[in-house]
C-alpha cells in the first residue's frame, strides 16, 4: 500500500514535466520586455533561415503592452496580452487582427515562439535579442 | 385443426415470450441504457501557478458558480475512454481558490464578486490531421453594490496532433487557468480604458491611441463532432453503370460550408449497346477521385452535398476483333445530393444525387445521371 502511494505521487510529479507545454515563471515576463531579432526557423531539429526579406525582422516588446514588429521590412504596431498560464502572447494589431504566439521557451537571450497558425504550427521561430 | 394449434401455439409462444421480456430482458437494457449515458467521472484541479498582476487594486471576494451543470464536460482520457470532469472541490470553490492566490486581498483593495454563468471543456477532431481542445468561459464581475462592471464570454482554445489524447487530456486544466487569466486582464484592460475616459471626457484628448477593445461576448456553440463515413454508391446514367467506394471526415458545424476529406475508389462500365457502337466490346472504366466537397448543414444529421471533382484512372477497353487497350482517364466531375445522417455516433448515412461527368474516355465523353449511397458513420 504505501509503495502504491509513493507511485501514485512521483507519477504526479513526473508527469507534468512529460507533457510538451511549458509554464511561463513571472520573472520570464519581465525577460519578454525587450527587442527580439528573427534569427533562424526549425522543425524537428533541422534549421532554415529566413529569406532576404525577413532580414532585420524584429518585435519589440514594451512595458506599456503595446508592441512593434517588422515582418518582411513591413511595420507594424499594436497591443499584446501576455497569459502567462497558457503560456502563449496574444498581439492585436491596429486592425483588430489576433495572433497567438505560444511561448516554447524564453531566456535573457534567447525567444522561441510557435505561432497558432494552421499552416506554420509546427515551425519553431527562433529570435535573439540585441544583448 | 392445424390452424387452432397454430394460433394456440402462436398464443402461448407470445405469453411466454411476454413474461421472460418483463422479468429479464427489460431490467437489463435499462441497464445498458442507463450505463451507456452515464461516464466514469474523474475530478481535476486548478494547479497553483500564480502571475503578478501590477498596481492590483481589486481582489475577488466571492464566486458564484451560476451554471445548471455539475460537471465541466465529457472528454476523452488517454486510453480513449469517455469521462466526466469536474472540479475536486466543486467550481466555485476551486475558482475562489485560484483568485486568493493571484489577487492576493488587503485591506485597500475594491473587493468584487465573480459569477460564472458557462465553464464548459470540450474536445473533437477537427480536421484529418488535428485535434482540438477548448474551454468556454461565462463571467460577469460585480462591484460591492451590486453593479454589473463588467461581463467577457471567452473561448480558450488550443490544437494538437491525433496522437495527442494524453497531453490534451492532462492540460484541460491549464486552459482554464489560461482562460481565467484572460478574462482577469480583459477587465482589467476595461476598467483602465474606463478609468482614462471618464478622465479625458473633460479634456477631450485623442483616444486612437488606446489600447484597442480586446473582450468579445461570444457566445456559446458547441465544438462540433467529426464524423468518419465510408460509404458505397451506386452511379447509373445513359451510358454507363458504376459503383464508388468513399472514406468521408468531416469536423460538423452549423455555420458555412463544411468542407470534408473524401478520398474515393470506383469502377464503372459503360453498357453493351453503347460500346458495341462505338466498336467495342467492352469497356471498363477504374477510378481514383480526389476533389472538393462542401456540405451545407440544414438540419442537424441533414447535408446538402455539392461536389466538384477530377477523377483520374484506366479505361480497359477491348474492341469487337477482341484486341485489348488501355486508354487515360481524366475528367471532371460535378455533383448535387443530400446526405443523411440521422445518428451521431454511430449509425447509417443515406445519400441520393445527380451528377454530371466529361472524361476522355473512347466510348462516351459526357453523360449525366443519378446515384444512390447507402453507408455508416462512426
Amino acid at each position: 500500500m504505501k509503495i502504491y502511494i509513493w507511485v501514485v505521487i512521483i507519477t504526479n510529479f513526473l508527469i507534468p514535466s512529460v507533457t510538451g507545454k511549458t509554464q511561463v515563471q513571472q520573472s520570464d515576463t519581465n525577460m519578454l520586455f525587450n527587442t527580439w531579432f528573427l534569427d533562424t526557423y526549425k522543425i524537428e531539429s533541422m534549421e532554415f533561415p529566413p529569406n532576404k526579406r525577413e532580414k532585420g525582422d524584429y518585435i519589440l516588446f514594451d512595458e506599456d503592452m503595446t508592441y512593434t514588429s517588422t515582418s518582411e521590412g513591413k511595420v507594424e504596431e499594436g497591443t499584446f496580452i501576455l497569459n502567462t498560464s497558457g503560456a502563449y502572447i496574444l498581439m492585436i494589431d491596429e486592425k483588430g487582427d489576433k495572433i497567438k504566439a505560444y511561448i516554447i521557451s524564453i531566456s535573457k537571450n534567447s525567444l522561441i515562439l510557435k505561432y497558432d497558425i494552421d499552416e506554420i504550427s509546427d515551425i519553431e521561430v527562433h529570435y535573439n535579442s540585441s544583448i | 385443426m392445424i390452424l387452432m394449434k397454430l394460433v394456440i401455439s402462436k398464443f402461448i409462444i407470445t405469453v411466454l415470450f411476454n413474461k421472460i421480456i418483463m422479468k429479464k430482458v427489460i431490467p437489463i437494457l435499462l441497464m445498458f441504457f442507463s450505463c451507456a449515458l452515464c461516464f466514469s467521472q474523474t475530478t481535476i484541479d486548478l494547479k497553483t501557478v500564480p502571475f503578478e498582476i501590477a498596481n492590483q487594486d481589486f481582489y475577488i471576494d466571492k464566486v458564484i458558480d451560476n451554471r445548471l451543470e455539475q460537471d465541466l464536460g465529457v472528454v476523452e482520457n488517454s486510453s480513449y475512454q469517455k469521462v466526466k470532469l469536474s472540479f475536486e472541490n466543486g467550481t466555485a470553490t476551486t475558482i475562489q481558490n485560484f483568485m486568493d492566490v493571484v489577487l492576493p486581498k488587503t485591506g485597500d483593495r475594491a473587493p468584487i464578486t465573480l459569477k460564472v454563468d458557462h465553464l464548459k471543456i470540450e474536445e473533437s477532431q477537427t480536421s484529418i490531421d488535428k485535434r482540438t481542445a477548448r474551454v468556454y468561459i461565462e463571467l460577469y464581475f460585480y462591484a460591492e453594490n451590486g453593479d454589473e462592471l463588467y461581463k467577457i464570454a471567452h473561448y480558450e482554445e488550443q490544437g494538437f496532433p491525433m496522437s495527442s489524447l494524453t497531453e490534451i487530456f492532462e492540460t484541460h486544466e491549464q486552459r482554464i487557468r489560461a482562460a481565467l487569466e484572460y478574462c482577469l486582464w480583459s477587465f482589467i484592460t476595461a476598467q483602465k480604458e474606463n478609468t482614462t475616459n471618464s478622465l479625458t471626457k473633460d479634456k477631450m484628448l485623442d483616444n486612437a491611441s488606446s489600447p484597442k477593445d480586446v473582450s468579445t461576448f461570444e457566445t456559446y456553440v458547441p465544438l462540433g463532432k467529426w464524423f468518419n463515413l465510408l460509404t458505397y454508391r451506386r452511379m447509373t446514367d445513359k451510358y454507363n453503370e458504376g459503383w464508388n467506394v468513399s472514406y468521408t471526415g468531416f469536423s460538423d458545424h452549423e455555420k458555412d460550408l463544411i468542407i470534408p476529406f473524401v478520398i474515393g475508389y470506383g469502377q464503372s462500365r459503360a453498357k453493351s449497346d453503347i460500346v458495341r457502337e462505338r466498336g467495342y466490346s467492352f469497356a471498363d472504366s477504374y477510378t481514383l477521385g480526389f476533389g472538393f466537397n462542401g456540405y451545407v448543414k440544414i438540419t442537424p444529421g441533414v447535408y446538402v452535398d455539392l461536389g466538384l471533382s477530377v477523377p483520374v484512372g484506366l479505361e480497359v477497353l477491348r474492341d469487337l476483333e477482341d484486341r485489348k487497350s488501355t486508354n487515360f482517364l481524366v475528367g471532371l466531375r460535378a455533383n448535387q445530393g443530400v446526405k443523411i445522417i440521422p445518428w451521431k455516433e454511430y449509425g447509417i448515412v443515406i445519400g441520393a444525387g445527380l451528377f454530371q461527368q466529361w472524361q476522355t474516355s473512347k466510348v462516351i465523353n459526357r453523360n449525366f445521371g443519378f446515384a444512390l449511397e447507402i453507408g455508416v458513420n462512426f
